[in-house]
């Protein structure tokens, strides 16, 4: 059997018609392998880019959101309504966002519409803006939540990476860091405020699909 | 006046990159046989509404209480105020409507009802997502795209609201991203979704972080866009700034005390400020069809319907009332609205009226009405047939008929109409297709 399915091989690949001679292909058809011989002169074949099987990528949910934003900035939270007495917005745009209520809806939607996106423009925003201002007021650098390394730009780029997105950036590296740097590097440029460039950079990373999507 | 989505992205110097992102493998073009110019609003009324109030209704002097032995109807209806004792047929019209749905009455011209349509199920969330999809539920979860989402995509994207809901659900299954249902919960919320919050990026840190989302490459697309979801995100956060920066909101803005048309809007549906009732809903419909902005609306026009006590006598027939009255409001205005490529904008509109089921039509021990496995629907305006009642529930026990597909009479050979059937009909007849729910539109329910 093996020598027939071997035969039709070299047949097929040759073009020509049958003939009533059996004959071997060559060793290197027969191997398990896919990789070719080293008898055989093509260039290898360029490493696929790996495939992520398993569960799909979803976006973040409202409350895994509720519950990160104040873990991540040391307790502040997207907030609306009168300042003297601030509600909740995860709370108050929940339905909206797409959460269930599990009264008219049973069912989570997870879908990056633009609603969320916008909301979470709005959210992102008002929380970065908050916690520029928080550090500039904290006196040490570990009670600084975005910029315990305000006076180097890349380290604490490095440092939002990691802390948002969880991919850590070699200091000799600007892996991923490039647009980033860019963002901050143009809204210093036109705004000279270094506050302004940092919101940016925080609101650009907050709403992220790294963050956003996982 | 019609607004494209292009010229928003034009205005941002962003272009159809980002767009072109977020549903790449996904066809834009509407289908070659598809209306491109029709308008779609799916009306719902939640709870389960009592048919024989509104879409369903039967003769008092015929249906009276000493046959309700025999006929096993039970109308009820000394226990409701003087308003809702007496059913309703204009001059002209071919449908009898219930006490309920008075209002509506005078636009018989422009309505198919449709009885005795069987729902398989006294679940309210089986019901509403049925009628929502056209399809079966899998258990409570819905199966395939909602109505909105099906037809938005057959159309194409061609509003810069394609598909908006209100207060209802919307489902994409397997649909591009741009079909899918922009939900809000009434005229406040839509008006915080369309305008930038207090504290959102504005001037130069809104354009670098437009160019940063623009120029970011996502290297390893294996990992996070195997599904697409990379460009959803990127598409999405476009899609809202485009929105953002139209203005549209403007045309939702129905507190507003000196524009003439939020006040004439407020007077006509009957609401005040943001307030959000049956009539700040439609009034949601008409603003959206009539600026162009969405080319499928879903609404809930009404809530609160399940009145198994005696909440029914003192609650059914005025919250029912008050979807309806909203609604003759919108037809009203969508008849006088003129469409950009000349008639009426109502020419240019389907509406579909539903609840998730009927309710029982004996009154059971406490005064109210249960689940009932025979439900109703209304059509209106393009692509139905106008003056008409298509399908029938029998006058025992209000169970539904089977009817002849191609008259819509009863006919016990025939075929017993379902949401699926009903919904179909509306697709085809805007030529649209049909595969997704497996049928084919009846040829009674189709003009």
């Amino acid at each position: 059997m093996k020598k027939i399915f071997a035969l039709s091989l070299v047949l097929g690949a040759c073009g020509a018609e049958p003939s009533p001679q059996v004959m071997m292909p060559p060793d290197h058809m027969m191997m398990p392998s896919p990789s070719p011989s080293p008898s055989t002169s093509p260039s290898p074949s360029p490493t696929p880019a790996p495939v992520q099987d398993g569960r799909s990528t979803r976006r973040v949910s409202v409350a895994q959101m509720r519950k990160a934003i104040p873990a991540l900035f040391n307790g502040l939270t997207w907030t609306g309504g009168n300042p003297r007495n601030p509600v909740p917005m995860f709370d108050l745009m929940a339905r909206t966002l797409g959460e269930a209520n599990y009264l008219s809806s049973t069912e989570e939607n997870l879908e990056p519409n633009p609603i969320f996106a916008k909301f979470m423009d709005d959210m992102a925003g008002q929380v970065c803006a908050a916690a520029v201002a928080a550090d500039r007021a904290a006196p040490a650098a570990q009670d600084k939540m975005v910029l315990p390394y305000a006076a180097d730009p890349a380290r604490n780029l490095r440092f939002l990476r990691l802390k948002l997105h969880g991919i850590y950036v070699p200091e000799n590296s600007t892996e991923g860091l490039e647009n980033l740097q860019a963002l901050y590097d143009g809204v210093l440029g036109e705004t000279s405020s270094a506050d302004q460039a940092w919101t940016g950079v925080c609101i650009a990373m907050l709403t992220a699909p790294e963050l956003m999507a996982y | 006046m019609s607004m494209h989505r292009r010229t928003f992205l034009k205005s941002l110097g962003i272009g159809a990159g980002a767009f072109a992102l977020s549903s790449a493998a996904m066809p834009r073009r509407a289908r070659a046989a598809a209306s491109t110019d029709r308008n779609f609003v799916f009306a719902y009324f939640s709870g389960g509404w009592d048919t024989l109030l509104s879409l369903d209704t039967r003769d008092p002097n015929v249906f009276t209480e000493a046959r309700v032995g025999e006929t096993r109807i039970e109308l009820g209806w000394d226990r409701l105020t003087a308003e809702y004792r007496t059913p309703v047929m204009p001059s002209g019209s071919n449908i009898l409507f219930g006490p309920a749905a008075a209002a509506i009455a005078p636009h018989f011209d422009q309505i198919c009802v449709v009885r005795g349509m069987s729902m398989d199920t006294v679940t309210h969330e089986v019901g509403r997502r049925y009628m929502l999809t056209g399809m079966v539920p899998r258990g409570t979860r819905a199966a395939g795209s909602s109505m909105g989402t099906r037809v938005v995509t057959q159309q194409g994207d061609l509003r810069p609201l394609p598909h908006l809901v209100s207060r209802a659900e919307a489902y994409n299954e397997g649909d591009p991203p741009f079909a899918s249902g922009l939900a809000v919960q009434g005229s406040t919320d839509l008006l915080t979704a369309l305008q930038d919050g207090p504290a959102a990026p504005q001037g130069v840190l809104r354009q670098r972080i437009d160019a940063y989302r623009l120029a970011e490459a996502r290297c390893d697309p294996a990992a996070l866009d195997k599904r697409g979801l990379l460009g959803l995100v990127s598409g999405s956060q476009a899609k809202a700034r485009s929105l953002v920066s139209s203005g549209v909101a403007r045309h939702f803005q129905f507190a507003s005390m000196t524009d003439p048309e939020m006040v004439a809007l407020r007077t006509r549906y009957g609401f005040t400020g943001q307030q959000t009732n049956s009539g700040s809903q439609a009034a949601l419909a008409f603003q959206a069809l009539k600026h162009g902005v969405a080319q499928s609306v879903t609404i809930e026009l009404a809530d609160g319907l399940d009145t198994h006590d005696t909440n029914w006598s003192t609650d059914q027939a005025p919250t029912q009332a008050a979807g309806w009255t909203a609604l003759a409001q919108l037809v009203a205005d969508l008849k006088a609205e003129a469409h950009p490529s000349g008639g009426t904008l109502m020419e240019r509109t389907t509406i579909v009226v539903f609840s998730e089921f009927g309710r029982t039509p004996l009154l059971n021990s406490r005064d109210g009405r249960d689940h009932s496995l025979c439900g109703a629907a209304m059509l209106l305006g393009a692509g139905v047939p106008h003056n008409k009642v298509v399908g029938a529930s029998s006058d025992s026990g209000m169970n539904p008929r089977a009817i002849n597909p191609m008259t819509g009479a009863a006919d016990d050979a025939g075929t017993v109409l379902s949401p699926t059937l009903v919904l179909a009909s509306v697709m085809e007849t805007a030529g649209m297709s049909t595969d997704r729910l497996r049928v084919r539109g009846l040829p009674c329910l189709m003009a």
